[in-house]
């Protein structure tokens, strides 16, 4: 225990920064963090607040309360604006989905050496699927 | 009326849709790309010095993985903000003898290495980099509209240098037209 006090010690000696430095450091860092969680925030909820106006506008156009339709309004009741919603949606799901899988044979390409390293460590006659490295089946299996 | 209603609360919810793709899925998506290609850094920092016998008691190796776990852990906080906040205390209140020092120490725990693990480290250090870059370009909207704007002039830019490469065929061709017109 003192041994790794005194290593500690001897840490923050070799970066020679004095404690209200460090203080000071850790304001600045934390003032960062917080501009950064309070941009996040603006972005997400401010766009979904806009998005909830722009629809709460609609109704009150259609129900004849607010006559003045602008174009954003006028663009979520229309038939157009549907199809093209649909468009980027359906290309962001596949999109995403495609990268979703490709992280994922990504990480089983990475871990799956030191998965057959220990197998073959603890067993010598470990036996193998024979899928490829990825995950998929090979081709002359198809 | 009805219809209009139903159209209007479709066109809602797709937009609901794509905001929840972008805001959570792809922000945790690429939050899981960016560890994944840090741990992959990671990996092949080690599989190198484990292969080349280099010791792993190296300070170069110890600085290096200990700077790669920490982007590793704290990357869901990283961000453009954060990474000005860090420049800008360490330069703000120590003068930047915080980033000066750490590569002092670096500098210092390489040279104790040979040639090829130097390499090695230096070469994770610059992936991990581009990695964080990208990430923090990539995770915010508006960094990632600005660098959308900036890769289309840079295209522009391209364009306008290989078609002024060419100019001396257009000027050739222009200097004819100009001898016609003035024999004409």
């Amino acid at each position: 225990m003192t041994t790794q006090k005194g290593s500690k010690r001897d840490g923050k000696n070799r970066r020679g920064l004095s404690d209200s430095t460090k203080v000071e450091i850790r304001r600045i860092d934390a003032r960062a963090d917080m501009v950064t969680k309070l941009g996040h925030s603006v972005a997400k909820y401010g766009s979904a607040a806009i998005i909830a106006f722009f629809a709460y506008r609609a109704v009150d156009t259609l129900a004849g309360v607010d006559t003045f339709a602008d174009i954003t309004v006028s663009w979520l009741v229309s038939c157009k604006m549907t199809g093209f919603a649909a468009l980027i949606l359906a290309l962001a799901a596949l999109l995403y989905g495609h990268y979703q899988r490709k992280l994922r044979k990504d990480v089983i390409e990475r871990m799956h050496r030191y998965q057959a390293a220990y197998e073959r460590e603890r067993d010598p006659n470990r036996t193998s699927s024979k899928l490829t490295p990825r995950g998929d089946t090979r081709k002359e299996d198809l | 009326m009805q219809d209009a209603i139903i159209i209007l609360a479709i066109n809602t919810l797709l937009v609901l849709f794509l905001w929840h793709l972008y805001f959570f899925e792809y922000r945790t998506y690429r939050l899981d790309l960016t560890r994944q290609r840090l741990f992959r850094i990671r990996d092949e920092l080690f599989a190198e010095f484990d292969r080349h016998g280099w010791p792993f008691d190296a300070r170069a190796y110890g600085i290096m993985r200990r700077t790669l776990n920490g982007v590793i852990r704290f990357n869901h906080r990283l961000s453009l903000s954060r990474y000005w906040g860090a420049v800008l205390a360490d330069r703000e209140v120590a003068n930047g003898e915080l980033g000066r020092r750490f590569e002092e120490e670096f500098q210092a725990a390489l040279a104790e290495l040979p040639q090829d693990a130097q390499e090695c480290v230096l070469k994770a250090r610059r992936e991990m980099h581009d990695v964080v870059i990208e990430h923090m370009v990539l995770s915010s909207l508006l960094a990632t509209l600005v660098a959308a704007v900036a890769f289309c002039l840079f295209l522009t830019h391209r364009l306008v240098s290989v078609l002024l490469k060419k100019s001396s065929s257009f000027d050739a061709e222009a200097e004819i037209v100009g001898r016609q017109t003035i024999s004409a």
